[in-house]
Parts: C-alpha cells; structure tokens; sequence
C-alpha cells in the first residue's frame, strides 16, 4: 500500500507539470492586457514609455518561454508570484482563500452524503413504490436545478421573513462562525446529492440479486445487517468513485455559492483575476484546484482497498 | 420518541442561533455595501472607485469637494492664500491645521504624531514619482504645472529608462514649487496659473512613518489623518473602519465605525437590505429598479450625477470618419427616452443635449439631436445612402460589462429601419480599449465621469490633443481648451467651452446617450448621508450618523 502511495505521489508531479504547461498556454495566448482593463480610457493619458515600463514591471513584455521558464522555476519553489492587480503574493491570496473554498466544499460534500446515501438506499429497498418514484423525483429536480437559482430560492426561503422565515442568516463568512456555513452547504450539497442518490440506488440494486447477499439472509443475519455489513459496503464503491469524481464539479459549485453567498473563497479571487487577465492568480488557482483534485481522488483509490478487502494494490 | 426529541431540540437550536446572529446589530456602526473589492489600498497608486470608497474616509488632502456643492473647501489645510509672485507666478499658500494626528493603529504606533508642512512636501514628492508602481502618473500629470515639477519627473523617468534603482524621492534634487515656510506653511508656485490645480492638483497626505514602516503592507494598510482609521480588511468579505479617536473636529465622526461589506451578488445585497443587516443598498439588480422604489418610498434618494454615457465614433480610420452626415444620421435615431426611461426604468436621464453633465457649465450646445427618424432618413439620403443602400456594414464595439443596456436593442432597431447593416462586437475590457483605436471599429460604446460639474474633466480628457479614443482634433479646439484652462474669469472661459461643446456637436463625434443618475437606499435612521453628484464614494461618511 504504501508503495501504491508512493508511485501515485510520484505521478502527481507530471501530471501537475503537464496542467501547468497548458494553463500556462492558455492564459498566455488569452488576449488582452491587464495594465489596460485596469486603465480603461484613462490608458490614452500615458506615454508609450510608461506604459511600457508598467509592462516591464510586471515581466509581460518578455516573450513567451522566458515567462515560462521563470513561472516554473518560481513555482518550484512555490512562489506563485504576485498578482498583477492585488498588489499582493498569490500565495498569501490563496493561502487565505483555499480554507475557506475546503472548508465550503466539505460542508457541501457532507451534505450531499447525508442526503444522497440514504436516499438511493431507501428507493432500492422501496423499489418501484411511491417512496421511490418521489426520491427519484426530488433527485431529478436537484440535479436539474443550477447552483444559482438555488442558492437565490434558499435565501428568499430559509434567511427573509418577508418572503419565508429567516432561520439563516442571508449571507457572509461571519468570522467563521459555523451557522453561517449551513445554507451555502445546503445548496452546494443538493446537486451532488441527486447524483449520488441515483449512482447509490442503482448499486444497491445492483449488488441485491448477488450470491452472497442470498447467502447472508440464508444464514438467518438481522436485515439492518445484511444491509449494511454486505450490501450497502458492497455498493459504496461506485458511489465513492463519484464522490472522488464530482470534487471538480464541487469546486466549480462553491465558485458561483461563494458569489451568491459572499463567502470569501477562492471562487470570488479567481473570477475577477479572469476579468483582468491576472495570469499569476489564474495560475495558482487553477493548478491549486488540480492538485486537489488529483489529491481527492488518490484518496478516493486509498478508500477502495479499505472498504472492499478484495481490492489490492501492487 | 427519543428521535423525535432529538431533532426538536437540534431545530430549536438552529432557529435560537439564527435569530440571535440575524440580529446581532447593536453597536453603532454603518453597515455599507460595496459591490467589487478593493484592489489595494495605497493611496498613492489608487485609481479605483472601489479603493476610494474606503480610502476617502482614511486619507484627506490640504482642501477637499463639498459633495453637494462642488465648492472648494478647508480640510488638512485651515486656509489659503493666492498670490502672484515677482516673476508673474502663482503661489498658493497653504495654512495648516495645527493639532493634526495621523493615526495611531495596531502595528503602527504613531503615538501623538502631528501632520507638519514637511509632511505634505514629502507626500507631494511621492506623488511625483515616475514610477507606475509608486504613484499613479495622473497625479505627477495633474501637479505639472507645479515650477520644476515636469523637470523632477523627468529625470525619475530617465533614470527608470536606464534601469537605475528608483528612490522614492531624490534626495539631490529639488522642486523650487514645492516649499515648507514653517511648520504649518506650505507653499505652492506654479509656472502658468492653472485653476484646476487645486481641484485634482493636491495629493491625499499619508503618513512618511507608516509608509517606511510598512513597506509592501503599506498596499493594504492605509495610514492618514482622516476621520476613520483602519482596523482589517477580509478580502472579498469586509473592511473595518473605527472612528479615528483624535480626529481634529470634535464630534465627528458621528459613529463607531463603518463595515464595508462585500456582496459580489446584487440580489443578495438587497435581501440582506430587506432583511436590515445594511444601512445603504446602491446597486439595484437588473430589471427591478421600479419594484425596489416601490418597496421603500421612503428609503430611496436620487442625485443627478456627473457620469455620462456615450457612443464614441472613430474619427482616424473608421469607415464614417469623414461621413458627417451619416454621424449626424446615427445621432437621431438614438430613441434616449425610450432606452432610459421605459425600458432602463429611470436608471439614467435620456441626454437630449450636449456631452456634458447638465450641471456643467455650458452643457447646452446650439445643436442638439432629439429622436427623429425622418430627419435621421433625409441625413442618410442627402449624403447618398438612400435607405441605407450603398453604406457599408458598420461595426460597433460593445464594452462586456455594459453590453447588455437596452439602449443597444433600442438603437440597432431603429438603425435597421433606416436600411443600415450593424455588426455587434462584445469585447471585454482586456481588449476592448485596444480595439476601438483600430480601423475594426467604426463606433464604440464608453462613459466617462467628469467627478465634478465642469467642462475641462470631459473636453481635456476625451478632446484636447486628441487624447479620447475618438482621437479627434483640430487646432482650433485645442487652442479654445488651452485658453480656457488658463481663464480666471468664469464667463469667458464659459464662451470658450461653450464654442468646443458647439463644435463637437455640429460635427457629431460622439452621440451623448445618457447622464447618470446617483440612486440608493438608506435606512429611516441614518441622516447626514450627502453623495452629491460626484460619485457615491465622494460622500463624507464622517457627517453620517445612525439613529438607530
């Protein structure tokens, strides 16, 4: 196992490497410049030279592999750079946002287990009964529903008392104060929740019919255990590979519920960074966001083994 | 029923906690919204209206804008003299308050440090630093007049071009404008009279102590004199301000404190407002402006305000560059009232006259262009293009962020009425401002806010030289702008801008589309809240006081 660790850290560095070359791609041939977005007309009222030297300082006026090659060798060192426009080291505007995108995305997935396990558990069981075909319903709606549109429905309903009852508060990070976190996670949480209701029912019902699940009743074991000793364990696995996969589809999610929702993550950084073509903070998040999702899933493979003894790494 | 409990008592919990952090509201502090982040908050390098929202309430300068009135009034300086001196010059003499602190925060104690006249040289030196990253290049623009200030800033640059090191002020090098005469005396001579000097001329005053000390954090530590002192900033989530303890006029500011706090949603802004977390609201969600009034008669306030939105046309290489008729054409068939006032709701005033702010003098051109198809049709065809045949596709450049106005559908309707061809391109503003200066764009959107009622914040940024992207000039206009920015006496120099107004009306280089309207919120208890015209982040929040 740990040599399985190992070789996949180890892995982790080419694939990081290849994301940055291509982000770096990206966001180099975007076009555009972030000295004139700032500006706007007011950019007419400076001389070449000035602009010129603006351009020098922020080390975009070099050509192409020179960029590339310091970026690599700063990141190296983990030095992001500066952002263009913050006037502040990417580092510490990551450093202060990425806890607070974690922590998001950790209430959104704690949500979505809570709901979306039980959920594909109980229409499994109850298959074809109306207990079934109303989960299913829910399911459908919450994965049809844009992250937006609920977030502005949870706060006419659960934080106004003119169009609902204000159990939460509206919106903001509130010191971190942990009541503040319950809507935004409640509305990250609902469109992952639908997908892992449905990918979980269909494993259950998948697993249902197998051998040792007759043998387990067979040997006259208590429902409650056959459920979750042999047949939930056994069909977690498909909804664990979700899980590790929709941690991107996460990240994306807490990007637009950190708008809704003032939370100040990394979503509300990297948005405006986009706007302004401010290539250091794109850089840094985008390849943050990689390495957590190439994190996540590494865990989500360590989890196999762990759930299912039958799996075994060499 | 063990269970049932259970759940009971969790949701009694979670409403308790609601309740009392939905409530939790008692000091007395203003809650304001802002809409985007600061990006810093240097003062020096600040050219943001989302940095000088909070800066405003940190720094002051020798003399400030009434708000309200426009006027020229008494801030770190108590007086002024004007003066011409042997050689014809014209020298201002500053008298300043005496028993001015800056202030006295966590991290940077400058127990009891008093503002003096070498405080002031020092912050106008700074000012002028060439370099980008030290100071923003209009304010050594705006101080050029100032004697030996154009030769100082020069000699920065030079030394910037060869790569040398950068001080932030040079030490062998003097600025004879510039003079301490005591203490409290500080004294400014220009080279050419220049009456705007003292409306954009003079930098907001940071404490020297604080900037050495800070370094890099002086990006996002401001440190000044002014009636709030910063206590944190939370990117993207607030910034905190604290009365200033020892501010120089007793009694204010008249409250605790102001939270700015950050709403990258406008929706979520006006349900917090709704929900009375915020004083203010100052950015309607699209789309319900008239239902928000209706909401809250009784909250809603609107200025008129010095912002104008325009269609700029290229006057260098664009295929209607030498097509005046055709401009003219364009012009009326700008349905301004009914883009404004139906389908914007009243967000902005329809600009039937010039390309200035009502408020401005000489805003009135002898040619105006009032909605008018037929006309609009005669112009095309006078200038051959009957029902548009034979004009070629005219392309216009939409900036993303305003793109979506309704103006734009009025226009391209009435436009296609007329047989014209309209090519739509959505640019945002990384490329935008590049583009518009090529022969890709015939006609380009943009707005411009002259921050107070007067002709030279328009016609010398957007006309003079050439320098707006129009790039359109004539010797005569330039000249007209020269003598007027020098005229003391207000009725001629009036006549003067009146002349340019006429011109660039009668030749139609840009069609004025709208002038900007200043609207908010605000709760029944807070009073003293006076934006003006200038900009809601103008508003002295010092004044302000919570009743609540």
């Amino acid at each position: 196992m740990i040599r399985y660790i190992t070789r996949r850290l180890i892995q982790v560095i080419p694939t990081v490497f290849i994301i940055y070359t291509i982000v770096f791609m990206l966001a180099y041939a975007m076009p555009g410049d972030p000295i004139k977005v700032v500006l706007g007309e007011e950019v007419n009222r400076l001389s070449q030279e000035q602009l010129q030297a603006m351009r020098e300082n922020l080390g975009i006026d070099r050509p192409f592999h020179e960029q590339y090659l310091d970026f690599l060798g700063d990141m190296m060192r983990f030095d992001l750079g500066r952002s263009f426009i913050q006037r502040e080291d990417v580092i510490d505007i990551i450093g202060y946002r990425l806890p607070r995108t974690l922590q998001l995305m950790l209430g959104g997935m704690t949500v979505a287990l809570i709901i979306g396990i039980p959920a594909g558990v109980i229409s499994a069981i109850k298959q074809y009964t109306w207990i079934d075909h109303a989960l299913m319903v829910f399911a459908l709606v919450g994965l049809s529903m844009p992250v937006f549109w609920q977030g502005l429905v949870a706060q006419l309903l659960l934080s106004s008392n003119t169009t609902g009852i204000a159990i939460f508060p509206v919106a903001g990070y509130g010191d971190g104060n942990p009541y503040y976190m319950i809507l935004p996670s409640l509305v990250l949480g609902t469109n992952l929740s639908a997908i892992i209701a449905r990918v979980a029912r269909s494993a259950m019902l998948e697993v249902a019919g197998q051998d040792y699940i007759n043998t387990a009743r067979a040997k006259g074991l208590k429902g409650r255990t056959v459920l979750i000793r042999h047949h939930l364990r056994n069909a977690i696995i498909p909804v664990l590979t979700v899980v590790g996969l929709q941690v991107a589809g996460l990240m994306t999610g807490a990007l637009v519920t950190e708008t809704i929702f003032n939370w100040p993550g990394l979503g509300r950084a990297i948005v405006p960074a986009i706007l302004q073509r401010d290539t250091p903070v794109i850089m840094g998040i985008l390849l943050l966001g990689a390495f957590v999702y190439l994190i996540v899933n590494l865990i989500t493979d360590i989890m196999y083994a762990v759930l299912d003894p039958r799996i075994r790494y060499g | 029923m063990l269970r049932k409990l259970t759940i009971g008592v969790v949701l009694a919990a979670l409403l308790m906690m609601g309740a009392i952090t939905i409530t939790a509201q008692d000091e007395n502090i203003l809650r304001y919204p802002i809409t985007t982040d600061p990006s810093h908050l240097n003062v020096f390098t600040n050219d943001e209206i989302a940095n000088s929202t909070v800066l405003n309430q940190i720094y002051e300068g020798l003399l400030d804008l009434d708000p309200a009135t426009g006027d020229l009034v008494p801030q770190l300086a108590e007086s002024y003299d004007i003066s011409t001196n042997d050689e014809g010059q014209q020298v201002f003499t500053f008298n300043l308050r005496q028993g001015v602190l800056f202030h006295d925060i966590e991290g940077v104690e400058l127990t009891d440090r008093e503002l003096t006249a070498d405080d002031v040289l020092w912050n106008f030196m700074v000012a002028l630093n060439a370099d980008p990253d030290v100071s923003e290049p209009t304010l050594a623009s705006n101080m050029r007049f100032v004697v030996g200030a154009e030769e100082y800033t020069a000699a920065m640059q030079e030394m910037l071009d060869a790569g040398d090191e950068l001080p932030l002020v040079l030490d062998d090098m003097e600025v004879p404008g510039l003079q301490v005469i005591d203490d409290y005396t500080f004294e400014v001579t220009l080279t050419t009279p220049d009456r705007l000097f003292l409306v954009n001329g003079l930098p907001s005053i940071a404490s020297p102590e604080a900037y050495e000390l800070l370094g890099e954090d002086f990006n996002n530590t401001p440190i000044g004199t002014g009636p709030f002192q910063f206590v944190e900033w939370l990117r993207q989530d607030r910034v905190v301000l604290e009365a200033n303890p020892d501010y120089y006029i007793e009694g204010l500011p008249m409250v605790d404190g102001i939270t700015f706090v950050n709403y990258g949603d406008e929706n979520t802004a006006l349900l917090d407002y709704r929900e009375g977390n915020l004083d203010f609201l100052f950015s309607f969600p699209g789309g319900q402006r008239t239902a928000i009034i209706n909401e809250f008669p009784d909250d809603f306030r609107e200025n008129a305000g010095t912002h104008i939105r325009y269609w700029g046309f290229n006057m260098v290489d664009g295929q209607l560059a030498n097509e005046h008729l055709v401009r003219q054409a364009f012009a009326y068939a700008l349905d301004r009232e009914t883009a404004w006032n139906v389908f914007a709701e009243g967000a902005r005033i329809p600009a039937n006259l010039g390309f200035l702010p009502p408020s401005a003098p000489a805003s009135t051109p002898s040619m105006t262009y009032q909605y008018d198809l037929d006309k609009a049709a005669e112009l095309l065809a006078e200038a051959g293009y009957p029902n548009g045949e034979g004009l070629p596709t005219i392309n216009i450049y939409l900036l993303e962020s305003i793109a979506d106005e309704a103006q734009v559908v009025v226009w391209q309707e009435a436009l296609e009425s007329l047989g014209i061809s309209i090519n739509f391109v959505i640019e945002d503003g990384s490329t935008y401002w590049d583009n518009i200066r090529t022969d890709a764009a015939d006609i380009f959107q943009n707005g411009w806010n002259a921050g107070i009622p007067e002709p030279a914040e328009v016609f010398d940024y957007l006309v003079l030289n050439g320098e707006g992207s129009m790039r359109w000039e004539t010797e005569e206009v330039n000249d007209l702008l020269t003598q007027a920015r020098l005229e003391t006496d207000p009725e001629v120099r009036e006549g003067l801008y009146q002349q340019v107004h006429d011109i660039i009306m009668e030749e139609m280089i840009v069609i004025p589309s709208a002038y900007s309207k200043i609207a908010w919120l605000q709760k029944p208890n807070i009073e003293g809240f006076e934006p003006g015209g200038m900009g809601i982040h103008h508003a002295n929040l010092a004044l302000v006081s919570n009743t609540q």
